[in-house]
């Protein structure tokens, strides 16, 4: 359990975000809300927002029209493909993994 | 009673958060501001710890400004990027070198004349490095003209008070000096060794005709103290003022770069001169007769501890100049297809 939490704080939050926005548009808290049910991981706004600006500026997600302070985000064609190239590479490396460790060290 | 005592604590959590997220440059507040406030403060309600959200907001808001994320492609954002990555890292070189130095200085004075040829070039090394440490100074130094350049653009009351306020300090020291002398000669006086000493150490600014007066040399050496820490700070306030006012232009920045790099290899350079007449002074005999105590055999504590930290000025100062030219070169590049 320690390791896996250890490796799990580890991920790149960038994709933590993308992956939520995956489900559809969301703003700032909804965002920290899904990521902290789905991966445990609890952003601040700090890091929360460091993303956004390096997603939003690699063209990976945009902005919606604001409500009350709220800004919502969606994911682009673009951030979508990143996102699903991301995930089969992800997968590949988690099949081989889980392969290697079935067979055990030599 | 509790409930106003509640809301003065409500108006304490959100200005903690508020002014967390003042860590972030202008063009970041202007376009996450209000929706990263929005987030701190749902995050304030729902419990999470004030102190965390306000750290992380700091956390963010340098690393914002030390890596440019989001920036938006505007070149005047991109210019004083580089403008204050330049007074960051170039103000703190310059103030610890200046530090770093006189504590070797007294340190160098302690470890006395040496003996034998590694004596001699351990002492031409240091001397050596005094000239390098002289023209890192001057070098630094000579940056505030370029201030003064710009402040050409200003209008003359402005441009006179800015002046005024970077050029006073300078003003000041030189009174100090006197002041100094002055407080020297007022002071009680010894006999020493057959010769006239002051309370500071120093014999050669006392005049026989002068007689002690202790209170006054304790008046003048307060007044001395505040009129250093003023002019000091008045001299920060007005370098403050000027990166604020003074137009950022694209030559300013070459020559803003250029002085980086070379205070940075001068820092380089004056470690490895230091450091090298230290390890040459530890080999060579000391020439203890000179003085009036033992010479020590070793280096003092703080000598490769200040070697050590004028490497790290130097490497800040050539990491900034190198950011800072970046940062220049991208705001040109963005001007010109502007």
């Amino acid at each position: 359990m320690v390791h896996s939490m250890a490796l799990s704080e580890r991920s790149d939050p960038s994709l933590l975000v993308l992956v939520s926005l995956a489900e559809g548009p969301k703003h700032g808290y909804a965002l920290t809300k899904d990521i902290e049910a789905f991966a445990g991981i609890s952003l601040g706004p700090g890091t929360l927002y460091g993303c956004i600006a390096r997603l939003e500026g690699r063209g990976l997600i945009e902005a919606l029209p604001a409500e009350d302070r709220r800004n919502p985000y969606r994911l682009t064609a673009a951030g979508a493909t990143a996102l699903r190239e991301e995930l089969e590479r992800a997968a590949a490396t988690s099949a081989l993994g889980l392969r290697r460790l079935e067979v055990g060290p030599v | 009673m509790s409930r106003r005592n509640g809301a003065h604590a409500e108006g304490r959590r959100r200005g903690l958060v508020g002014f967390a997220g003042l860590a972030y440059p202008g063009w970041w507040r202007d376009r996450y501001g209000p929706e990263q406030a929005r987030l701190a403060e749902d995050l304030v309600a729902e419990g999470r710890s004030r102190l965390k959200v306000a750290a992380s907001l700091v956390a963010g808001g340098l690393s914002v400004r030390l890596t440019g994320t989001g920036m938006p492609p505007i070149p005047e954002a991109w210019a004083d990027r580089s403008k204050w990555v330049l007074a960051t890292t170039l103000l703190p070189v310059l103030v610890g070198t200046f530090a770093v130095m006189t504590v070797l200085n007294n340190a160098w004075a302690e470890v006395g004349p040496r003996t034998g040829l590694l004596g001699r070039v351990a002492d031409d090394l240091w001397q050596a490095g005094m000239w390098t440490n002289l023209a890192v100074l001057l070098t630094g130094a000579a940056a505030w003209h370029v201030v003064y350049l710009g402040t050409r653009e200003l209008d003359g009351g402005r441009r006179r008070l800015l002046l005024a306020g970077l050029l006073l300090p300078f003003a000041v020291v030189l009174g100090l000096f006197g002041l100094t002398m002055l407080a020297g000669n007022l002071g009680a006086h010894s006999v020493q060794g057959g010769r006239l000493t002051t309370p500071g150490g120093s014999t050669w600014t006392h005049f026989r005709s002068v007689p002690d007066h202790p209170l006054a040399a304790a008046v003048i050496a307060v007044a001395e103290g505040i009129l250093g820490y003023g002019g000091m700070a008045g001299f920060f306030v007005a370098l403050l003022v000027a990166l604020r006012t003074v137009p950022t232009r694209s030559w300013m920045l070459g020559r803003g770069v250029l002085v980086g790099r070379v205070v940075g290899t001068g820092c380089l350079l004056l470690a490895v001169l230091v450091g090298a007449s230290g390890a040459l002074a530890v080999h060579a005999p000391a020439l203890s007769f000179a003085l009036p105590a033992p010479v020590p055999s070793a280096l003092p504590w703080c000598w490769w501890p200040c070697v050590a930290s004028l490497v790290g000025l130097g490497v800040l100062a050539v990491v900034g100049a190198r950011n800072a030219g970046r940062c220049r070169r991208v705001a040109d590049h963005l001007a010109a297809a502007a």
